[in-house]
């Protein structure tokens, strides 16, 4: 009687499960979750998403190292300009001023 | 004061600037709002759309510099140089960029952020070359010996590029091939992102490259005028 109870109880739970697995094994990932059709081909999603290692902080980190790189970059160009240009025009009024004092001496020899 | 001919900002330039302001907007809008989730990897794919564009981003920085150096050893003028100091700096920036969200993007699809693979290892040495050719031009007022090296190294690194490019199809890795003839492709929706993604880098390099050898001009002028007055004794007394 008990090996009767315990076989229907099997039985039973296979054929309540089995569905379920079945489902799970059909869910949004399975048809096409070759690592080969991940590397070449991108799909959209259906139905909600569910991650188990979360991809916002990444994409997060990912678009901050880009503008930081971007807007660094320029701000440093910048500064590289602003500089070159001090520089060349310090030179230049140094130059002409020399040049200057030097004309006036010839021009009282 | 009126800035010099020299120094004013083209017209051309300032309408790269406006249109590259035009496409990021364009191209976040595409991305954050247009494209939508990837069903494998969710959001983390976002990152995709930045990433190759930098990589071509990249391309056009080293290969501007390798192209610029081999004129300026073939002809020895300073604004090709000007170039190729432009084009290794802004083609390292993105090379940063693609090295850095690349392993980002890898953490979730891989479950690491670096492996050896063909495709990563040799952009990694692409990056190594064109950052010794910078290392070798930031020391000072370099002499033409130096330069002439540099610019060797430049030419050097170019041969790089191609094996990064065929690298996924030569030596099967595990990087994506989405994009390419063996590749599945993209989902219609998410082609606007990566195509305007890839007008937005071409414009930001551009104007980067562009800015960046007027600057190295500058720089070279300065030390012009700095020599030719320390020769003349002009600059003695200050």
């Amino acid at each position: 009687m008990l090996r009767y109870s315990l076989r229907s109880l099997l039985l039973g739970a296979c054929l309540l499960f089995a569905p379920a697995a079945a489902l799970a094994e059909d869910g949004p990932a399975a048809p096409s979750a070759t690592p080969d059709d991940r590397a070449q081909t991108f799909e959209a999603v259906t139905g909600g998403v569910k991650e188990d290692i979360a991809g916002g902080p990444l994409l997060l980190a990912a678009y901050a190292v880009v503008w930081i790189a971007v807007f660094g970059y320029v701000v440093h160009l910048g500064r590289l300009h602003g500089r070159l240009s001090e520089s060349l025009q310090r030179i230049e009024t140094a130059v002409a001023k020399v040049a200057k004092a030097a004309a006036k001496t010839d021009s009282r020899g | 004061m009126t800035q010099p001919t020299s120094q004013r900002t083209p017209l051309a330039l300032t309408l790269l600037i406006v249109v590259s302001a035009a496409l990021c907007l364009a191209v976040l809008y595409a991305i954050f709002v247009v494209a939508p989730v990837e069903r494998q990897m969710g959001v983390v794919q976002k990152i995709f759309y930045f990433h190759v564009p930098s990589a071509y981003a990249m391309y056009i920085g080293f290969t501007v510099s390798a192209v610029s150096s081999a004129v300026y050893l073939a002809k020895h003028d300073e604004r090709w140089d000007g170039f190729a100091v432009a084009g290794a700096e802004v083609g390292s920036i993105f090379c940063i960029v693609v090295l850095v969200t690349g392993p980002l993007w890898a953490r979730k699809a891989w479950g690491t952020y670096w492996t050896w693979d063909p495709r990563l290892t040799t952009t990694l040495l692409a990056g190594m070359v064109f950052f010794a050719y910078l290392v070798l031009r930031s020391f000072g007022s370099i002499g033409e010996v130096e330069k002439r090296f540099a610019a060797g190294l430049a030419v050097f690194g170019l041969l790089d590029l191609p094996i990064i490019h065929f690298s996924v199809q030569r030596w099967r890795g595990t990087h994506p091939t989405v994009i390419t003839a063996k590749g599945g492709g993209l989902h219609p929706d998410m082609r606007p992102a990566l195509i305007l993604g890839f007008l937005f880098f071409s414009a930001l390099v551009a104007l980067l490259i562009w800015q960046r050898a007027r600057i190295e001009r500058l720089r070279q002028r300065c030390e012009a005028l700095e020599v030719d007055a320390a020769e003349r004794g002009l600059l003695e007394e200050g």
